[in-house]
Order: structure tokens, then sequence, then C-alpha cells
């Protein structure tokens, strides 16, 4: 079951802040356009993202460099090929929220 | 009973070195200041620096591999991490510096330029001194060129291209690379077009613990083919030599590329090298791939199969002789349905030399249509060598056809005791066999490669002549 | 028992638990098994807080069913066996209360190749120990079944069982590890095998798992001069299962055939790590793992063949098979080869696909539904690896086998 669930607040969100809910992992990038969440594991080798670099509105996974494209998790740069999950986002009372599981 | 076969390593054909004349030289050792000053010197833009830059912080965070070949006696401080030999480019072979020409004299670039090989990036401690391209291949808008001089006439290429098949933290050679990466090729041929004649390169290590950081980018666009050919060579130094290059290749929709080396490196150099091609619909890569020199490789050319119906091929051929290491292989990762692989590894081990298979066959899930076959094959000429074959296969998809095979053998006394009877001594019926073992790939080589390749075989196997 | 137990335990000290690091443990799922807490839940012997000792020796009672030579059962507390006359020479110790002195060189050699705790940790802290000896010159026609069933209690079960085969004796042993009774069954066992001159040895090892169950065992075998092990794995099913499995040939003659079958159902992890060592020449070994997984299982297969600097004339060989029966399948195939003799003919091989569809059209073309199709497909490309168990025990075998698929 998805839902709807704040896990930071807004002023938190530098460049890349890592957040937990229950056994999710997601990594909240702040973009010039706004903040945008991703899956917090690289399609690769199951990496932390947060534990990355993050350039040119890409991601870069800190084990082996597949970079995934911020906005959308689709792959910009091998060695991963499958895309990152993309988690909807949206900012409410100073709030972030993700659209994820619930446990 | 069995007798060793007793050879000798002949004498090391390009074993000389001239003085070094190299121009400008950083110190020795790796640091932030180096990096700059390399950038500065090519007189690069600010995102190529900052690239390299990143390419040092991962090259320093990195650990080394606690796998593959003995690399425990790399001195990173120790080594010089650019020089370059002359004030620019030369665009004829007779305004090279005497030495420079002599020493490609003796490799026989003249003989091969003047029978019909298309241009040559010729590398002389890391820069390109001598460089021509056929103005047949300019008139169809193929460049190839150093990537120093891409990275100038063509920056949306590189910009798009550059460190998106192997990134700069893939692995700490590349983070290397990355960070001081000098020289090399750069090849962009347009849609549809097929360059007949194989490009090639030559490089050559001249100073002493100088590291060869060459880095090359190959782009075929959609329906084009090329084919493109890097050989070797360096001479012998009291000092150990790191050799750590970074290949990429992009074969777009229906693209064809082949990658043939063959490695001759003088037996104190470690070459590390990550090569590493995308293939996109349809398109098809191959990589040929002969190490014979080097105390240490590690090699493991791959292909990305993302686009279906996209086939990925590596042929490696190793010779592991005293004191060497041969950690070679191939790795192909199938991504997308119908594609389609074939490794084929032949290694030969001879006086203790050690030769190790490395691969990995990845298959994707939710995939159909996927084919693979990988054959190892493993000669080892007497009690004291060695092979090792490390094969990995990772399936996800169940439509899925993969076969692998591995063979470890040595020349039969029943093939020895035929050629001698036959009149030929034990060496020459070794040489013949082992010729014989090598011979489905020597078959894939352009003509003079092949030759190269025989002759290297034969002053491996041999005394020396006269 | 307790000079080799603390001489172990010492070991076991030195000795880390299994990182997800190292090679052989990169593709197992680990965060599931939390090693540490389990060994902290459990008291160690050393506490005094275990069963140092048992009271009541190994129980003799009666027959064995029909077709076995000797059934050696442990429930709940004890160990009972059931014996027929051709048997009466079988030896058999349960080490809490004896463990004769032949043992320990055997169990000395086999701590020398520990490699982790996991391994080390049932020759430490053992809750059953037990030795079935097969003396000189005994040679038993029917089958020996030594089962360890849960007694719905005990969640960590960590035997350790020693097979000395003596010079020229031949047996068939059928180990079986039934923990269907606890839900949540840990099992961490070990097998040491030592088959001297000209003996044969046949071991087949099978464990039926609760849901959650988790299933580790390493096995080692030492083949001494024309000493012959014919070896079967058996893996259906269950939600975590790692084995080690080496047969290390010592002298020359020495012959190991090593097979293993097993189907990874949904939600499966099965591994299984095989080595061959040839430590001298004119050993030969083949192996044969077979398995089907099916969709959301994994199986992971990684071989090895070893032949040292001094082992000429070995000949070697592996093959591993998967069949892949649905999308979200997978199966990891390693086979290694790691050759040190040029004296040796050393070959592996390894396939992975599904069932081939010619084979499939032609047997629907006979009329038969496609579920039955496959299943006779199945059966047959496990045939000969289950040819090798013991006739008695075959059936129930291939039931569980159509019954898993």
């Amino acid at each position: 079951m998805k839902e709807w669930v704040a896990v930071a607040r807004v002023e938190d969100v530098q460049k890349l802040l890592r957040v937990e809910y229950g056994s999710q992992e997601v990594v909240l990038f702040r973009l010039h356009d706004g903040i945008y969440a991703l899956r917090d594991t690289c399609s690769h080798e199951y990496a932390r993202l947060s534990e990355g670099e993050v350039w040119d509105d890409r991601v870069y996974c800190p084990k082996h460099g597949s970079s995934f494209d911020i906005r959308t998790g689709e792959v910009s740069g091998l060695p991963a090929v499958l895309p990152v999950e993309r988690i909807p986002v949206k900012i409410k009372g100073g709030e972030v929220y993700v659209y994820i599981e619930n446990w | 009973m069995s007798e060793a076969v007793t050879v000798e390593i002949g004498e090391y054909k390009y074993g000389f070195a001239f003085p070094d004349r190299s121009v400008f030289k950083t110190r020795k050792g790796l640091d932030e200041e180096i990096v700059r000053t390399i950038s500065r010197m090519k007189n690069e833009p600010e995102w190529m620096l900052q690239y390299r830059l990143r390419g040092l912080e991962a090259f320093r965070r990195k650990p080394m591999p606690n796998w593959g070949a003995d690399l425990s006696e790399i001195n990173f401080d120790e080594i010089y991490y650019y020089a370059k030999p002359t004030e620019d480019r030369k665009g004829r072979w007779e305004e090279l510096p005497e030495e420079i020409r002599k020493t490609y004299d003796r490799i026989g670039i003249p003989e091969a330029e003047r029978k019909f090989l298309a241009g040559v990036g010729a590398q002389y401690d890391s820069e390109i001194v001598y460089h021509n391209i056929r103005s047949d291949l300019e008139r169809k808008g193929v460049v190839f060129c150093a990537p120093e001089d891409a990275l100038r006439d063509h920056p949306e290429l590189v910009r798009k291209y550059f460190g998106t098949v192997i990134p700069f933290n893939d692995n700490k050679f590349a983070a290397l690379n990355t960070a001081v990466w000098s020289g090399g090729s750069f090849i962009y041929v347009p849609k549809g077009v097929r360059v007949e004649i194989p490009l090639q390169a030559y490089f050559r290590i001249n100073l002493e613990s100088f590291g060869q950081f060459e880095r090359t980018l190959i782009i075929a666009d959609e329906g084009s083919f090329v084919h493109y050919i890097e050989g070797c060579t360096a001479p012998i130094y009291s000092r150990n030599s790191l050799h750590s290059a970074v290949v990429e290749i992009l074969a777009l929709k229906g693209a064809r590329v082949r990658y043939t080396t063959i490695q001759n490196w003088s037996n104190n150099v470690y070459n590390l090298v990550t090569k590493r091609a995308v293939a996109y619909e349809e398109a098809v890569v191959e990589w040929v791939d002969g190490n014979i020199g080097s105390k240490r490789t590690m090699k493991y050319p791959a292909v990305y199969l993302l686009g279906q119906k996209a086939h990925g091929e590596v042929l490696s051929i190793a010779f592991a002789g005293k004191g060497q290491e041969q950690d070679t292989g191939g790795k192909i990762v199938h991504a997308a349905s119908d594609t389609s692989s074939v490794i084929t590894s032949k290694s030969i081990s001879k006086d203790g030399g050690i030769a190790s298979y490395r691969g990995l066959i990845k298959v994707y899930p939710q995939l159909t249509g996927i084919k693979s076959h990988v054959v190892c094959d493993a000669l080892l000429l007497d009690p004291q060598s060695k092979t090792n074959t490390y094969p990995y296969m990772e399936i996800e998809s169940e439509d899925v056809s993969m076969e692998h095979e591995a063979r470890v053998s040595r020349i039969s006394e029943e093939q020895l005791f035929y050629l001698r009877s036959r009149g030929l001594s034990e060496s020459e019926a070794s040489l013949m066999i082992v010729n014989g073992f090598l011979d489905p790939l020597v078959k894939q080589l352009p003509l003079e490669y092949a030759v190269e390749l025989n002759r290297l075989i034969e002053l491996e196997m041999e005394g020396s002549v006269g | 028992m307790d000079n080799l137990r603390v001489e172990a335990e010492k070991i076991f000290e030195t000795l880390s638990w299994p990182q997800q690091s190292w090679e052989s443990w990169r593709r197992t799922p680990l965060e599931k098994i939390k090693l540490e807490d389990r060994f902290r839940e459990h008291p160690s012997f050393t506490n005094g807080k275990g069963k140092a000792s048992r009271t009541s020796p190994l129980i003799e009672e009666g027959q064995p069913r029909n077709g076995w030579a000797l059934e050696v059962h442990w429930i709940t507390d004890s160990w009972k066996c059931y014996r027929t006359e051709d048997a009466s020479r079988v030896e058999l110790y349960d080490w809490f209360i004896h463990l004769p002195e032949e043992a320990t060189p055997v169990l000395e050699k086999r701590m020398q190749g520990l490699s982790d705790r996991l391994q080390a940790w049932n020759l430490a802290y053992p809750t059953h120990g037990l030795l079935l000896k097969v003396p000189p010159h005994t040679r038993l026609l029917k089958p020996i079944l030594i089962q360890l069933e849960a007694d719905g209690n005990t969640l960590l079960s960590l035997p350790h069982l020693l097979i000395l085969m003596g010079k020229d004796s031949e047996a068939q042993v059928v180990v079986r590890f039934d923990g269907r009774k606890t839900a949540g069954i840990f099992y961490s066992g070990g097998i040491t095998y030592q088959g001297e001159e000209n003996s044969q040895g046949t071991l087949v090892v099978d464990r039926l798992l609760p849901s959650e169950g988790k299933f580790f065992l390493s096995f080692e075998g030492y083949l001494q001069r024309d000493a012959t092990l014919n070896s079967l794995e058996v893996h259906l099913g269950g939600v975590l299962s790692k084995t080690t499995w080496k047969a290390i040939l010592e002298e020359a003659g020495a012959k190991a055939d090593l097979r293993g079958v097993y189907v990874a159902t949904p939600r499966s992890h099965i591994e299984m790590e095989l080595t061959q060592s040839h430590r001298s020449g004119h050993t030969q070994s083949n192996s044969l793992y077979k398995g089907a997984v099916a969709s959301g299982g994994k199986s992971v297969f990684q071989g090895l063949i070893v032949v040292g600097k001094g082992a000429a004339k070995t000949d070697a060989y592996l093959a591993n098979r998967n069949l892949l029966l649905g999308s979200g399948a997978r199966a990891d195939s390693i086979p290694r080869l790691v050759i040190g003799n040029d004296d040796v003919r050393c070959t592996h091989g390894s396939t992975t696909g599904r069932i081939p569809e010619g084979q499939l059209f032609y047997l629907r073309s006979r009329g038969l539904p496609d579920r039955e199709a496959r299943r006779l497909l199945i059966e047959g490309f496990f045939e000969e690896v289950v040819s090798k168990v013991p006739e008695i025990y075959r059936d129930d075998v291939v039931n569980r086998i159509t019954e898993a698929l």
C-alpha cells in the first residue's frame, strides 16, 4: 500500500538527503527547480546513491559510477542498465512528502 | 615419459630505449597540482578539468582490487604521470625528431603506412607526435584524431559521450586514467559510412617509470563500420611502468565496430586496462585481444548489449611466459532481448607463467531470445606453469540458451611424436602445435597482424635467431 | 570429545562470521540471518549452560524397515538404532558419550580446513555428534539411514557426522535432516568422511525444511588410495540453503563422483559450493549438478576444480546444468578451474536454459497436456543424477521433486 508520507522538512534538503521510512530507503535531491526523490538503491549493485555525487542534475553511484537522471531515474551512464525508481514528491506546509509503501 | 619442452624466450626485439628528450615532464607522483598542470598544458575547457579532479578524488578513495593478478609492487609515488616530448604535432613523417623516426622504423610503421593503412596516430610519451589522416576519410566525415584535438574541434560530441561508458569511479585504474589521461584516439564515423581500411595506432613508453594513460573514444553512428587496431611495444626498464588505458566504444543502431589489440609490452610493465563497449539495436561489437607481453595484465573487454538483436564477441589470446601473469577474459551483459554473445579465450602458459580467464555473462530479467556461448581453452607447456578459469554466469531470464566450456590440456606425446617423426625438431613441433592451437583466433586478424603475432609467438617459443 | 571441542573452540575464536564482501558469500542474503545474534541466543558449553554430556547411550532397538541394513534415528533427545545381521559389525558412537581415538586425526585434519565460524560452529559447540564406522573388509548390501529429526522446540541444530570407511569396505549411507516440526529451524551442520584404501562409499544428503527453515552444511571428504566416493546432495525448496561440498583426493587411484539435484521453488535461495581438490596425481573426479529454478527462485552453483602442483595425470570434469522454469527465475553458475600441473585432463561445462521447445512440442503432439509434458521432461532431466540414489530411497526423492515443481 502506497501513501504520502512526510519524511523531512524542506530546509533539511540541501544537495541530497537520505531518508528512511520503515524499510523504505529514499534519497531526496534539491535541484534548481525543486525537490526530487529516487529509490536509494543503485540498480547495478545495490549501493546507496545517497553516498554518491551529484553533478549536472545527475546522481553518480559511489560504487562504480553508474549515473541516473535525478528527475526521471533513467540511466545516463553505465554500468547500470536498469533505471532507478522515481518517487513522487510534494511539498506541503514546509514538509517534503513522498509517495511510497507504508512498511 | 614426458620431457619438458625446453624452449628459450627469444631476445626481445624491441628492447631498446632512447635518451629522454621530453620537453616537459611533471615531477614524480600525483596530486591536484599535477592534474591541473596537465589540463592547463592541453588548454582544456573547465568541465574537463573538473572531471579530471573528480577522477583524482575517486582514485585516492578507491581500494586496490583484492582479486586478479599480483599488483603489490606498484608504487604510485614513483611514477611520472605526464611528459610532453615535442613542441607540437608533426604533420609529416620527415619532420619528426630523428630518434622517434628511428623507433618507428624499427617497428615498421613506414612500410605499414606505405602499404595501405588509412592513418596512424602515434604516441611518444603521452602526446600525439605524428598524425596523418587520409583525405578520403576526411571527405566522408570520419574523424580520427587525438582526444585533445577532439575536445577542441568536436566538443559537443566529446561532452555527450565521454565517461558515459566508463565513468570516473568505475574502478581504481579508470579513476586514475580519468585524472591523468593524455593521448589515445578519438574516432567518429558518421551514419552509414564504412571505413574499409583498419585505423591503427602505435604506442610507446620511453621514459623510465613512466605511466601511459591513453584515453580512446570511438563513436560509430548508425549503420557505420570501423575496425581499429591497437598494437604496442615498450623498451625494457629497470623500474616498473604502469599502463592504465581506458577505451570506450559506442556502436549505435546497426553499426559494427571491431577493436583489435596486440599487446606486447616488455616484461616490467603493469597493463591494467578498462575497455567497454555499448551496442544498441542490431549493432555488433567485436573485441580481438592478444596479450603477449607485460609483467601483469588485467583486462576484460566488455560489451553491454543494450538494444535488441545486438551481438557482442570477445576473442582473447594470452601468452604467459616466465614471470608473467595474464589475467584476461571478457564480459558480456545482455540487457535487451534477442541478443547473442560469444567469448572465445585461448591461453598458453610456459616457464611458470600464469594465465587466468575471468569472465562474466549476465542476463537481466524479463528478456527473451538470449544466446550465449563461451569457450575457454588453456594449454600448459610444462609442469611449472599454471592456468585458472573463473567464469561467472548470472542468468535472470528464462528464455536463454547459455553454454560454457573450458578445457585444460598440454601438448600431447602423440602429437609431438608424430611431428618429430616427420623431421621437425622438438621446438619446431611445439611451435606448430601452439600455432594450431591459436589458429582459429589468428584467422580473425588482418594479415599483417597475423604475421606479427606469429612472429611474436615464435620469438617466445624459440631461442634467439642467428 | 572434550579436548577436540576445546581445540575447535579456539579455532572458532580466530575465525569470523561470513561477510557479504567475501567472494563465496557475495550472493547470499546474509542480512536475513544475523549470525552473531543466533550465537549469543544459544548457550555455549564453556559457560556450562549447555549439555556437556548425555546420560543415555545409543539405544539398540530391533530391526530396521525392509530394505535398510541399518537405521539410526535421533528423535527428541537420544539416538536409536535398528540393525540387521548384515550391519552387525558397523560401529556407532555418540560423541557426547564416547569418541574413539581414531576419530581424532580425521577431525583434526577437518579443523585445518575450516574457513569461517559457520563451519567451525558445529565442531566447537555441537548439538549432536555421531561417528559411523564401517570396519575394514565389511561390505553392506543394503543401505544405512541416518536421520536427524527436529523436536519442535530447539531452533538451533549444530550436528556433526563423522563417517569412517575402513580399508576395502563398502556401504551406502543416506543422511536426512528432517526439520519440519520446528518452524524457523536453523541448521549449521558438518559431515566429515574418510575413505581408506579401496573403500567404496555412497553418500546421499537430503533435508526437509519447514517454511522459513534455514540450512547450512559443510562437507569434507578425504579419499585415500583407490578409494571411491559417490555422493549426491538433494536440495528441494527451502527459503535459504547453502552447502559447501569438498572432495579431497589425497592419494593415487582415488575417485569421486559428485552429484547434486536442486529445485529452487518460488522464494527459495539455494547455494552450493563444490570443490574437487586433487592433491595427488592419478586421481579422478567427475561432477554433475542439475537444477530447476522456478519463477521467483534463485540458485547459485559455485564449482572449483583445483589441481595441485604434483598432481599429474589428474582427470577432472565438472558440469552444471540449469533449467529455468519461468520468467523471474535466476540461476548463477560459476564453475572454476585452478590448475597447477600440465599433465592433466580437466574440463568443465555449464548450460542454462529452459525446457527445449522442440521436445515439448513433440510430447504435446503425442497427446500429452502441457503440464504432463513438462513434468515428464523435467523428470528426464533429473534422471541421470537421481539414478545414483539407493533404490529404496529413490521414489521418495523423485516424488518430492515432482511435488516441488
